[in-house]
């Protein structure tokens, strides 16, 4: 593979262009930053890895597929998002969610602790917090772990949970409130 | 009770955790932080929240970089894209340019077999004419290979692919 270190320093929206005319190297990079947010986003609407992953994979290959009609109204993420949210609630309605599944074996943890005792405790952390999340309504985990996982706007929040941005910041906040008093 | 220089701090909280403040931004949001106990608690849950954050599988990465590769390439190959013109010759790919080149080339040629050295246009001469035109404009296509504008777009493959070994045997 080619070295993609120029395409690095480019913003998205030039990377986008690059993509557009056929560069691999400009969707590489594409797909090195927003993976993660794709495939967590996926993760929150299914609860499933191997279908998040799935989800995440098909939505790189229609973005990239659909970029001659991407205008750039919006960021590329937020673009590419949607169509995760929309990938992950088709196959939702499809095959549904398993719920059953233990979301501590989801993926590993977010944090890297130095020592494995450290590590423990942060995963023992993780995982109690996995399940304050889920008692959460739906709406409002969704509007919690968008906001907190992805930093996305509650505008960006809104469309990606079929809600107003204003319903989305309110389940936020409800959300977060209620997790503190569950966190303690 | 609103708290307008809290609210502001919290709500900019998930963004200045992900890098994605600018450096002014971030700078208020960390000087606020260490003289508020309450926004220090609200960072404190935001990061007991990171905590679950799930992480996608090892290898997810090039798992969809490999796929886009091999699906978008494959599919510009199979559908004529006009930013592509794949003709395999084993595993080559001639770029448009180059053909259009030498059939413009070996049209110039025609030509002045036809109407030789000293027919009406011999001052101009049509083999230098017709390499002056100025080529069809380049694009990057996968790995960088510079690939041609469609300027066969009335040809099939099949007529590409005789008119490529036509220009191959032209010279003998």
């Amino acid at each position: 593979m080619k070295d993609t270190s120029p395409t690095r320093a480019l913003p998205d929206e030039e990377l986008v262009r690059l993509a557009r005319a056929g560069t691999a190297a400009a969707m590489d990079e594409l797909v090195s930053r927003h993976y993660e947010s794709a495939y967590r986003v996926a993760m929150g609407i299914l609860r499933d890895g191997d279908h998040a992953a799935d989800v995440a994979q098909e939505a790189f290959l229609k973005a990239f597929r659909g970029l001659k009609g991407f205008r750039g109204d919006a960021a590329f993420r937020t673009w590419l998002l949607t169509i995760v949210a929309n990938e992950a609630k088709g196959l939702f309605r499809r095959v549904g969610r398993r719920k059953e599944q233990d979301l501590e074996i989801a993926g590993p943890l977010a944090a890297d602790a130095e020592d494995a005792q450290g590590r423990l405790e942060e995963e023992e952390e993780g995982a109690r917090v996995r399940r304050l999340l889920e008692r959460l309504p739906e709406k409002q985990r969704q509007a919690v772990t968008l906001r907190v996982f992805e930093a996305l706007s509650f505008r960006e929040i809104g469309a990606l949970i079929d809600s107003t941005e204003g319903a989305a910041r309110v389940n936020y906040h409800h959300g977060i409130r209620r997790l503190r008093e569950m966190l303690g | 009770m609103n708290n307008k220089p809290c609210d502001a701090v919290r709500d900019r909280l998930p963004e200045w955790k992900a890098g994605l403040l600018q450096r002014g931004e971030s700078e208020a949001v960390e000087v606020h932080l260490a003289g508020c106990d309450a926004c220090r608690e609200e960072l404190e849950l935001l990061e007991a929240l990171l905590l679950a954050r799930p992480e996608p599988p090892t290898g997810l990465e090039a798992r969809i970089r490999a796929r886009v590769r091999q699906e978008l390439l494959h599919e510009s190959a199979h559908r004529n894209d006009p930013t592509v013109l794949p003709i395999s010759r084993g595993r080559r790919w001639i770029p448009a340019w180059a053909l259009s080149a030498a059939a413009v080339v070996l049209l110039a040629l025609g030509a002045r077999a036809i109407l030789g050295p000293g027919g009406p246009d011999a001052e101009q001469d049509p083999l230098l004419v017709a390499v002056q035109e100025p080529l069809p404009e380049a694009w990057l296509w996968m790995d960088g290979m510079v690939a041609g504008a469609p300027v066969f777009d009335d040809l099939s493959d099949e007529e590409l692919e005789a008119l490529v070994r036509e220009l191959e045997g032209g010279g003998s």
